[in-house]
C-alpha cells in the first residue's frame, strides 16, 4: 500500500504520468529549430 | 449577502482585466494584430495561453466534483487534458507556425483552404463548424460563469449572466488576442498560485492523501482503483477512447489550435509541451485530490453538501469553506474560479469573431474589403456571438456537461481527421476533407446525441465518428485526382513531424 492506494493503482496511474514526462522530456532533448 | 471583502477583491480583478483591455486596444492597428497578436506572443504568454484556453470552465468545480464521486478511475482525466496542449504544439504546432509565418495565415481555415485547394468550400465548411461547436461549448462555459457568480453574489442567474458577459466582452472587442492572452496570463497566473495554495492545506485537513485512501477504499474498493472491470464508464476500453476524445479532441478545437499561430519564434515548441504538460498536470491532480479530501471529510461528517441536483460540484467550495475558514483566502479563491471559467471563454468569443470576419466575410463574401472593415466586423461578431450565446445560458440545459462533453467529441470527430491528414499525407486531397469534416459532424452530433441521451455505448461516442471520419477521408481520396506536389510541398505536407 502506497499513499494509501493498492501497489496496481500507485504503479499503472505513476508509470503513465511519468511516461508521458519522459517523451516531452525527449521531444525536447530532440528538438531542432528551423533556421532556414 | 456577499461580504465587502469579497465583492471588492472581485472587483478590482474585473477592473484589472478590463484595464488591461484597454492598454490593448493601444496595440491593435490591424487585422493581424488583433487575431494573432501581431504573431509576438513571448514563451510564456503563449505556454500560459495555452493552459487557459483549455482550462475550462468546470475545471475546478467538475474535476473536484468527479473526483468526489468516482475517485482514483477518474485520475485519467488528468493525464489526457494536460497533454491536449502538448499534443497540439507538438502534432499540429511545429508546421502549422512554420508554413503559416510563410504564407500569413491568420486562421488554421486559412492552411486547410490552401492546403486542399478550396478557398470557398473548405475554408466555409470548416469555419461553419468551427463556429458551431465553439458555440456550443461558449453556451456551456457561460453558464458555469453564472453557476459560479450566483454562487458568490448570491444574484439572480441573469443579472450574473449579464456582468460576465459585459466585462469579458468589453476586454475582448477592444484588445483582441492580446487583451485575450494578457488576461489570460493574469488568470493563469492566479489559477497556478492559487490552487498551489489552497488544494493541500484542504488535502491536509481531511489527513493526507494515505488517510483520504483509505476512507475512500472503505466506501467503496473502486474509488482506489486505476479502471472500472465493467458498466460502460472508466473500463480500459473507455479509457482509450476518452483519452484520444480529449487529447486530441481539444487539442483541434479552433479556440486552442489558432494559438499555435501567434507564438513569436518557433524555439518555444522545444520547451513548451513539457512545461504545459506538467504545470496544467500539477493544477488538475491537486484539484482532483480536493475532490477526494472533500470525500473524505463528508464520509467523516466534517463537511455537508448542499442539496442540489449537483451537490458534488460544490465539493471543492465546501472544502475550502471548512479547511481555510478566512474571509480573504475565500474572496481570493472566487476570484480564482472566476478566472478559471473566465480563461476559455474569451479566447472562445474572440475565434468565433476571427473565423465570420476573416474566413467567412473577408474570404468568401466580399474579399475587397478593407482591414477596418474586418475589424469591425470581428468585433461586431464578438459581441454577438455573447450576445447570443448569454441569451440561451439564461436556461442553460439540465445536463451542462453534456454539452460540453459532446462538442469536446464533435471537434475530434470534425477537425482531427483533415488536419492530421492534411499535414501528414500527401495522398489526402480536396474531396476526401470536404467528406471526412462533413461525415465526422453529422456522426458527431448525432452520436452525441444518442450517446447521452437515449443509450450508452462501450466507448465514447466520437471514436465511433473519428473512425467514419477516417474511413471517408482515405476512400475518398484514394479515388480521387490527387493534389498539386506543389501545394504539398508549399504546405510541408509529408511523414514527418520536424520539416526536413
Amino acid at each position: 500500500m502506497l499513499i494509501g492506494l493498492p501497489f496496481e493503482t500507485f504503479a499503472i496511474v505513476g508509470t503513465a504520468f511519468l511516461g508521458a514526462t519522459a517523451v516531452l522530456f525527449a521531444w525536447a532533448m530532440t528538438f531542432k529549430e528551423d533556421r532556414a | 449577502m456577499i461580504e465587502p471583502v469579497t465583492a471588492g477583491i472581485v472587483a478590482l480583478y474585473l477592473l484589472v482585466l478590463v484595464v488591461v483591455g484597454a492598454w490593448a486596444s493601444r496595440k491593435i492597428h490591424n487585422t493581424e494584430d488583433y487575431i494573432v497578436a501581431g504573431r509576438s506572443l513571448g514563451f510564456w504568454v503563449f505556454t500560459i495561453l495555452m493552459i487557459s484556453s483549455i482550462c475550462s470552465g468546470m475545471t475546478l468545480l467538475g474535476v473536484s466534483g468527479l473526483g468526489f464521486t468516482s475517485g482514483w478511475p477518474t485520475i485519467w482525466e488528468q493525464l489526457f487534458v494536460p497533454l491536449a496542449a502538448s499534443f497540439c504544439i507538438i502534432v499540429f504546432g511545429v508546421k502549422l507556425h512554420r508554413i503559416s509565418k510563410k504564407n500569413d495565415y491568420m486562421t488554421v481555415e486559412d492552411y486547410l483552404a490552401n492546403r486542399f485547394e478550396s478557398p470557398r468550400a473548405m475554408r466555409g465548411l470548416a469555419a461553419f463548424a468551427g463556429i458551431i461547436v465553439s458555440l456550443i461549448y461558449l453556451i456551456g462555459q457561460y453558464t458555469a460563469i453564472s453557476i459560479v457568480l450566483v454562487w458568490l453574489f448570491e444574484v439572480p442567474h441573469w443579472q450574473a449572466l449579464l456582468l460576465a458577459g459585459f466585462i469579458i466582452t468589453a476586454y475582448t472587442v477592444v484588445g483582441g488576442l492580446y487583451a485575450v492572452s494578457w488576461t489570460t496570463v493574469i488568470q493563469g497566473g492566479l489559477l497556478i498560485v492559487g490552487v498551489i495554495a489552497i488544494a493541500p492545506v484542504l488535502i491536509m485537513k481531511a489527513g493526507g492523501l494515505s488517510h483520504i485512501n483509505e476512507v475512500m477504499a472503505g466506501v467503496n474498493p473502486t474509488m482506489v482503483q486505476p479502471y472500472l472491470i465493467s458498466g460502460n464508464a472508466y473500463t480500459p476500453w473507455f479509457l482509450v477512447s476518452f483519452g484520444l476524445m480529449l487529447t486530441v479532441g481539444l487539442a483541434c478545437a479552433p479556440h486552442v489550435i489558432n494559438n499555435v499561430l501567434a507564438a513569436k519564434e518557433e524555439r518555444y515548441f522545444k520547451w513548451s509541451p513539457l512545461i504545459a504538460f506538467a504545470a496544467y498536470a500539477v493544477i488538475m491532480l491537486l484539484v482532483k485530490f480536493a475532490g477526494f479530501a472533500g470525500r473524505t471529510l463528508v464520509e467523516e461528517g466534517q463537511i455537508v453538501l448542499p442539496s442540489v441536483p449537483n451537490a458534488q460540484d460544490y465539493i471543492f467550495v465546501s472544502g475550502i469553506q471548512y479547511a481555510i475558514p478566512n474571509l480573504w483566502v475565500w474572496s481570493f479563491f472566487a476570484v480564482i474560479v472566476l478566472a478559471a471559467v473566465m480563461s476559455t471563454t474569451d479566447r472562445l468569443m474572440l475565434t468565433v469573431g476571427t473565423m465570420f470576419s476573416w474566413d467567412i466575410w473577408k474570404n468568401i463574401f466580399r474579399p475587397e474589403a478593407s482591414d477596418r472593415e474586418i475589424l469591425l466586423v470581428s468585433r461586431v461578431s464578438v459581441v454577438l456571438a455573447a450576445g447570443g450565446t448569454l441569451l440561451l445560458a439564461l436556461n442553460p440545459p439540465q445536463m451542462l456537461a453534456w454539452l460540453m462533453w459532446s462538442a469536446i467529441g464533435i471537434m475530434l470527430s470534425t477537425f482531427a481527421v483533415p488536419l492530421i491528414a492534411g499535414l501528414y499525407w500527401r495522398g489526402a486531397t480536396r474531396q476526401g476533407a470536404i467528406a471526412s469534416m462533413v461525415i465526422g459532424l453529422v456522426a458527431g452530433g448525432s452520436l452525441g446525441y444518442w450517446y447521452y441521451l437515449v443509450e450508452k455505448f462501450p466507448v465514447h461516442f466520437s471514436l465511433y465518428a473519428v473512425i467514419l471520419s477516417a474511413v471517408a477521408m482515405v476512400v475518398v481520396s484514394l479515388a480521387t485526382h490527387k493534389t498539386d506536389h506543389r501545394v504539398l510541398d508549399a504546405t510541408l505536407t509529408g511523414g514527418f513531424i520536424q520539416p526536413r
